[in-house]
């Protein structure tokens, strides 16, 4: 299993436009290619069954296998350094805080072709003690480690010289904490013989060294883990005196002294980092390490950033972190004029062997091909993009109310930590991860794939899960475009406001700022929102200006979180915005869609009730054909019941409108169901489902100034639910009425 | 990887609980009583190393039993050829292996 996998450089496609798909083959020398239709990803015996269907293409066909690697790792690379290969005589140094210092060899600041071993490296050894590494590249290497090993999560000065004139070697490790009966600082001088070749092809590297080079690609090894601050470098050895004044300010005055004396807080939103000296050696980070991170001189007297931006000269590197697996094109689709909007997949297989690649086909820029829009929730799928919570965490059985299975994708992601990892799990060195990027395999977002919290039954989260609605609206005939988060993100309002009425999937967690006030206009003007799920507009997050498919989330303050941003650190790189909560930014979701995240459990869903409002006149559509006393959505693919996973609840003090409708509330969930922290300021026991009112879903309905409405779910598992029977059931039927009132013409009046 | 506390020693079961072991048989998955609850806490809130996981063998009808190492470069190992048809027997497969280590108790005298 798991022989094959890819990822496109596109994850939505226009008509006339193309997508690359890079493929990995391990041990397979042909693999067969075909493009298809994505109609329904579940594969539970209990529902309608696998459906996906071929579609002739030109690329379908045969293909050679050949494997391809992925080389996680953020480091900076500075190329061009003239001035760094001639050196004879060398010194560097910067502020560190490492955060596993006993993990293996790992390179601060280097300058070092490992395959020819040649050059130097600033290290940690394998004994977790600062070092420095010489090589000649002749065959000659020799090490100076000062002996003490390094504690984890402590902020050192760390500085090393080699001085041609008499083979010195030089190195200070300076704890800026002070403990007792520890060994805070240690000096060491030593003779070597050995002189650096510096000539040696490599570029001068902070967070790894050069393991080979492959065409213009750097293989990079020696991954530190951990951050580096002011890093500087010199062509000779500096005195105690000069080494303060070059760590004292973000632009030391040491001129015709430094060689190069990087600035990491400036151009924090880009991939460039800048050497302060005249000698201009700027660099790029790769693999996107975590910026904005707060130095060794952050004071704890402004959290923002961009207020304070010398405070925050650090860069958190991780031997996990991953960017654009950077694969080579296996080959690429033009998608035709005619193909209809939906959701797709490149489908790779060979004998046993299968793996789909999603991408989605949206409509042509600036028109709609139907009243309706399926609004794809692709920065959510990232957000979850290659989980790891169930291979790390010990209270994942727990949390789910149930033995935790795990599939093939997830055992082999235990074993390749180069995939990378999702923004719910923490870095091999327990930091959280705030990046996530689409550009590598995202192996848990697929059809077929099931989750290990999707509930009992299908099982499924995200995108598979919201293939039942692609499959609904196909089975009961909608007409209907699907358009994604980052066309959303891009053009904002005037992209759903060619859309009569806009269906949410059932977990649209993720929200940039743009994306949030695009929905919320096309609201306020008149559109019509139907809101398929739960636990939607929740996290605040941030697009890159110009790196594409990636997102940024800071877990600031509170919510249901697997980690937490550092004190300090709740501010966004990419956008300077404050991350975290968009509830505790002033914009709880229940201003937009009139519910919001209120309790969440994963064993087993359950249904509504009908309340008063529902016999409301204005929601009279709604219920057309449900009967007033039935159970809506008993029954489901997803934990057996259409209220469930996460849920939401109206609350006029959150900001539902006052003329709202709370039509339906679910009744009966398990224990299991938790209130989320963010509702919680003291420890009681009422936070369970049978103890707390606030652990249900409620259905709202609500119109707008413009004309439009708002009709919400409330719950993720709702869409588990419509494909029963036939889609001849209570919840499918409910769908099916909003739909029809939502894409007529047809104003509803706020009048009343 | 973090192996964190261990819970399982805030509370310790009794021979008394042994009248609540039919109900889980009856409804692994789902609500259970308070008392029930409290020793699921304990044996699902086990410690990573060593704690048992299934691997989906075959879509909807074959799960394999398995273990967490707490190791994150092998985090998972199967322990021996156990496989399952649904999952409420692995859970009592499970339940029983954990009332006999915090009892030293089979349950099945």
């Amino acid at each position: 299993m798991m022989k094959i996998t890819g990822y496109g450089d596109r994850y939505s496609v226009r008509p006339g436009e193309t997508v690359r798909f890079m493929v990995s083959c391990d041990g397979l020398e042909r693999y067969r290619a075909d493009i298809v239709r994505v109609i329904n990803g579940d594969t539970n015996p209990a529902g309608p069954g696998f459906n996906e269907e071929l579609v002739e293409t030109p690329v379908n066909g045969d293909y050679p296998g050949h494997k391809q690697e992925i080389n996680a790792g953020s480091y900076v690379a500075v190329s061009g350094g003239a001035s760094v290969s001639c050196l004879t005589s060398i010194h560097v140094q910067a502020m560190i805080w490492p955060t596993t210092p006993e993990k293996r060899e790992q390179a601060l600041i280097a300058k070092w072709a490992a395959d020819e071993e040649a050059g130097f490296a600033l290290t940690i050894d394998t004994s977790g003690c600062l070092a420095l590494k010489i090589g000649d590249g002749a065959g000659q290497t020799e090490t100076v480690s000062t002996g003490v090993a390094l504690l984890a999560r402590e902020w050192y000065f760390v500085a090393a010289s080699f001085d041609a004139a008499d083979g010195h070697v030089t190195l200070v490790q300076e704890c800026l904490a002070r403990y007792a009966r520890t060994n805070m600082q240690s000096r060491v001088v030593a003779k070597v013989g050995v002189r650096p070749a510096m000539n040696n092809g490599a570029p001068l590297m902070m967070g790894a060294w050069q393991n080979r080079q492959e065409g213009d690609r750097i293989v990079a090894a020696a991954h530190y883990n951990g951050k580096i601050d002011m890093p500087r470098i010199a062509a000779r050895p500096l005195s105690a005196d000069e080494m303060m004044v070059a760590r004292a300010t973000a632009a030391p005055h040491l001129e015709g002294v430094l060689i190069g004396a990087w600035d990491f807080s400036k151009e924090i939103d880009t991939t460039r980092v800048i050497d302060t000296s005249p000698n201009q050696l700027h660099g790029e980070v790769i693999n996107l390490p975590a910026r904005a991170m707060k130095g060794h001189n952050w004071t704890g007297q402004e959290m923002n950033w961009t207020n304070a931006p010398e405070q925050y000269g650090a860069i958190h590197f991780h031997d996990d972190d991953i960017y654009d697996a950077g694969w080579q094109a296996d080959f690429e689709f033009t998608v035709p004029k005619a193909l209809k909007s939906g959701f797709y997949a490149a489908r790779f297989t060979a004998g046993a062997e299968e793996e789909r690649v999603p991408f989605f086909v949206v409509p042509p820029k600036d028109r709609a091909n139907a009243p309706l829009a399926l609004l794809v929730p692709t920065a959510s799928y990232m957000a979850y993009a290659n989980d790891h919570g169930m291979l790390m965490s010990a209270d994942a059985e727990l949390g789910m109310g149930r033995l935790v299975v795990l599939q093939p994708q997830d055992l082999f992601l235990g074993k390749h930590p180069e995939f990378g990892r999702s923004l719910y799990d923490t870095h091999a060195d327990g930091s959280g991860v705030c990046l996530s990027s689409r550009l590598r395999p995202m192996l848990n977002m697929r059809p077929k794939y099931q989750s290990w919290n999707g509930a009992m039954g299908s099982s499924l989260w995200q995108y598979n899960a919201d293939t039942h609605i692609v499959a609904w609206l196909e089975a009961t005939g909608q007409s209907y475009d699907v358009i994604t988060d980052e066309e959303l993100h891009a053009e904002g309002s005037s992209l759903l406001a060619r859309y009569r009425a806009v269906m949410t999937c059932s977990h649209p967690e993720y929200y940039s700022t743009d994306m949030l006030d695009s929905v919320q206009t096309y609201v306020n003007d008149g559109g019509r929102l139907i809101y398929m799920g739960s636990n939607g507009f929740y996290w605040r997050i941030a697009f890159h200006k110009s790196l594409p498919g990636v997102i940024e989330v800071r877990r600031a303050e509170g919510g249901c979180r697997t980690w937490h941003a550092e004190p300090g650190e709740y501010y966004h790189s990419f956008s300077g915005e404050f991350g975290g909560l968009w509830l505790r930014q002033g914009r709880p979701p229940q201003k937009l869609v009139g519910v919001g995240f209120t309790a969440e459990g994963f064993d087993l869903c359950s249904y509504y009730l009908r309340a008063s409002d529902s016999f409301d006149p204005r929601a009279a559509f709604i219920f057309d054909g449900v009967g007033k006393d039935e159970r809506i959505g008993d029954f489901g693919l997803i934990g057996g019941g259409a209220a469930g996973l996460e849920i939401d609840r109206a609350d006029r003090a959150l900001g539902t409108p006052p003329h709202a409708l709370v039509l339906a509330s679910s009744k009966e969930h398990t224990d299991n169901y938790l209130v989320v922290p963010e509702d919680i300021y003291c420890m009681r026991l009422n936070i369970t489902a049978s103890t707390s009112p606030l652990v249900r879903a409620d259905m709202v309905f609500y119109e707008t100034p413009g004309g439009g409405a708002v009709f919400s779910t409330g719950s993720i598992a709702w869409s588990g639910s419509l494909l029963h029977n036939g889609c001849d059931n209570n919840v499918s039927r409910v769908t099916q009425n909003v739909v029809r009132r939502f894409v007529s013409d047809e104003p509803f009046t706020d009048a009343g | 990887m973090s192996l964190g506390p261990d819970y399982t020693d805030a509370y310790e079961i009794t021979e008394d609980d042994r009248k609540l072991v039919t109900a889980f048989r009856r409804q692994p998955i789902g609500q259970h009583s308070p008392a029930l609850q409290r020793i699921l806490v304990k044996m699902r809130g086990e410690p990573i190393k060593g704690k048992y996981v299934l691997i989906c063998q075959e879509y909807h009808k074959k799960w394999a039993l398995a273990q967490m190492t707490g190791n994150p470069e092998n985090p998972i190992e199967i322990v021996e050829e156990r496989v399952f048809s649904n999952l409420e027997d692995a859970e009592w497969e499970v339940f029983k292996r954990r009332w006999e280590k915090y009892t030293g108790r089979d349950l099945a005298e």
